[in-house]
């Protein structure tokens, strides 16, 4: 009993040893999306007629079709990101403007759906596609201007081990070949979803670390650096080329970021 | 002796006091200080530069390259032979001055490095009638068209990628001194412009814009400085405001001024960059037949300040504050409709501000692109006389960012 009690309390101590250690560092890949799930979402009860092109990646249409219905999932955009897009069926009447001239300040959209069934419904469509590590970042309400169908836009950014992912300012000064944010948009309205846009990617650990620069010592960096003494979050900073990107663990303060794994300045 | 001396200085103080009613004090035409000419070191006036763009160019539009298409050319040989037995357009395009497809513009060869024709050639590819446009003016010049002579010296396609040269620096600052001159002062030049560049060197072609992807004039600008009277001449003839309202300027731009500095804190040393006169509803769909002038003032931190001030009434019908660009890219994105937005933009009005105006209402509207800075959101601040500021707040330091715009109309009439 006794021999059975040491081996379970040596167990929970190597257990407790692995969920302290902190991966620091990934590499980025374009995500992984449920195929079917994104053809059903965008084509309903049409998806089986579904038909590729020639391009590169894939991009699923209805033949006779000219423009929408259409969705694609492009594996070739680089920096680690999936391009993400699906457009039912819309008549040209029903097209919305999300635009700042059309923002409903109320919060509450010029439709019989609420705020909170938008969420659900686009929840369940992440859902479905396989996305299990986004998180709400904004719902804003359309339908100010008369003559536009009310909507609301839901946008989701992406995190990773429960923190969200910011690409740094360095990868953004080529504007031919930066990355777009690891965000998802969708636009839903009493005709159920209008569009679902974005870029996702998933992280393979290269690294693994035990401890990380404290709070107070990023704090201390962040000051050092004549910024507040302070930081605003933890997060996951993604940088790299079309190539190969990478995310790494570090401290934010405000557009600048510190390596959570040895204070360095990252940005 | 003594006694003449005392009566002549007794004369003399009425004398003193005509003196004094003669030097009266006279309003400066301007508060702002006048822009200075300086000379640009590094001035190029020839066509080096254009030279040496083309030297390293490798590939591009072939129709907005200064030459014909190996296709044209061929075509045009064939026409030639057809234009010297007596062949003949059906238009005339030599020193054409409006509307121009195709143009071909005599030039004085001191002034533009011994080329004494320059052609003008379409985006689109050149019809048989548009080639023997060409050759026909060559021939009345008393030259055989050649395509192969067609050079970045003598030939502009389809609004070029590029061509000829360019105002200098220097020149473009010279003349906002002497447009200064022309308005608050009356300066002229004695020689009138006119857009024919054989007469003296200077010239401009009004183009079809859809022919020259969307440029709609070519200027003929002399392979040399120009002189202050040539840039003079230039001012006078592209001035588009009222001549009748110039004696008004100087009233209108301390209006501006005044109220720049009551609605965005302004400071008072700022350069005046630039000043007109309209209609507002020319301007802006909103309004209506108010008369406005507009101007815009810099300040050395780069922050530039520029509105419409309805001249009878005094009030500002749109103004804006523009910030420097600062910010790094910001991957950043928050929720737009935090109340600590509203917040923010509230405190940026209470300080911009030099009166008392109370705010009437705040709201978000929505997540903005900042251009190079990422993401932030955009308030509508609406003050109690109806007139509204738009606020971008940057996300990632919570602060304006971009540009602030004031106008007197309140939201729901853009509706």
């Amino acid at each position: 009993m006794k021999r059975l009690l040491i081996a379970v309390l040596l167990c929970l101590l190597v257990s407790g040893f692995a969920s302290a250690d902190t991966v620091r560092e990934y590499t980025l890949q374009p995500a992984e999306i449920n195929v079917e799930a994104l053809l059903t979402i965008t084509f309903e009860d049409q998806a089986k007629n579904a038909q590729t092109d020639d391009r590169e990646y894939l991009f699923y249409e209805l033949p006779g079709y000219d423009g929408r219905p259409f969705c694609g999932l492009d594996d070739t955009v680089g920096f680690g990101q999936l391009r993400l897009s699906g457009y039912p069926y819309l008549p040209d009447s029903e097209h919305p403007s999300v635009f700042t001239d059309n923002v409903e300040p109320s919060g509450v959209a010029k439709c019989s759906l609420t705020s909170e069934e938008a969420l659900q419904k686009s929840e369940a469509w992440l859902k479905a596609l396989g996305i299990t590590d986004a998180y709400l970042q904004s719902v804003t309400a359309y339908g100010k201007l008369e003559k536009y169908t009310g909507v609301y836009l839901l946008a989701f950014g992406q995190q990773l081990n429960g923190l969200p992912v910011y690409w740094a300012a360095a990868t953004q000064r080529d504007e031919w070949t930066k990355p777009q944010s690891n965000r998802i948009e969708i636009i839903i309205g009493d005709s159920g979803l209008i569009s679902l846009y974005g870029y996702w990617s998933e992280f393979e650990p290269v690294s693994r670390e035990t401890e990380i620069t404290s709070e107070v010592d990023a704090g201390a960096r962040f000051s050092a650096m004549g910024l507040e003494m302070g930081y605003d979050e933890l997060c996951y900073l993604l940088t790299g080329t079309r190539d190969a990107a990478m995310a790494t663990l570090a401290y934010r303060y405000q557009n600048r970021f510190i390596s959570a794994a040895d204070g360095s300045v990252l940005q | 002796m003594k006694k003449w001396f005392l009566l002549l200085l007794v004369l003399a103080i009425p004398a003193t006091g005509f003196a004094a009613q003669e030097n009266e004090v006279v309003t400066l035409p301007t508060v702002a200080p006048l822009l200075v000419a300086a000379a640009e070191p590094g001035a190029d006036y020839s066509s080096a530069p254009v030279g040496e763009f083309y030297a390293a160019y490798v590939e591009g539009d072939e129709y907005q390259s200064p030459r014909m298409t190996a296709e044209e050319a061929q075509r045009a040989a064939a026409l030639l032979e057809d234009y010297q037995s007596g062949a003949r357009p059906e238009q005339d395009v030599l020193n054409k001055e409006t509307d121009v497809v195709v143009g071909v513009y005599t030039l004085n060869p001191e002034d533009y490095e011994g080329e004494t024709l320059f052609t003008l050639l379409p985006v689109t590819p050149l019809t048989d009638e548009e080639i023997l446009e060409v050759i026909d003016a060559f021939a009345q010049c008393g030259q055989t068209f050649d395509p192969a002579a067609l050079t970045y010296k003598n030939c502009m396609r389809g609004g070029g990628i590029e061509s000829w040269r360019f105002f200098q620096t220097e020149e473009t600052e010279r003349r906002a001194v002497l447009r200064d001159l022309y308005i608050r002062m009356g300066f002229v030049s004695d020689t009138p412009y006119t857009p024919q560049v054989y007469d003296d060197g200077l010239g401009m072609a009004m183009l079809d814009p859809d022919s020259y992807c969307g440029l709609d004039y070519f200027l003929f600008l002399p392979a040399r400085a120009m002189t202050d009277d040539e840039l003079l001449r230039y001012v006078i003839y592209t001035e588009t405001s009222d001549p009748a309202e110039y004696g008004n300027y100087a009233v209108y731009e301390k209006q501006l001024r005044l109220e720049m500095s009551r609605l965005f804190g302004a400071p008072l040393a700022m350069t005046l960059e630039f000043e007109t006169t309209a209609v507002m509803g020319e301007q802006d769909a909103d309004y209506g037949d108010e008369r406005a002038y507009y101007a815009c003032f810099n300040t050395p931190d780069g922050t530039s300040y520029s509105g419409y001030i309805d001249v009878d009434t005094s009030e500002m019908l749109e103004a804006w504050l523009s910030f420097p660009d600062s910010l790094a890219y910001s991957d950043l994105h928050l929720d737009p409709f935090d109340e600590k937005w509203l917040t923010i933009a509230k405190e940026t009005v209470q300080t911009l501000r030099s009166d008392d105006a109370m705010i009437t209402d705040a709201q978000s509207m929505g997540e903005v692109w900042l251009n190079e800075g990422g993401y932030g959101v955009m308030v509508t601040v609406v003050m109690e006389n109806g007139g509204y500021y738009l606020i971008t707040i940057a996300y990632q330091n919570e602060s304006p960012a971009n540009v602030i715009t004031y106008e007197f109309h309140v939201p729901e009439q853009q509706e």
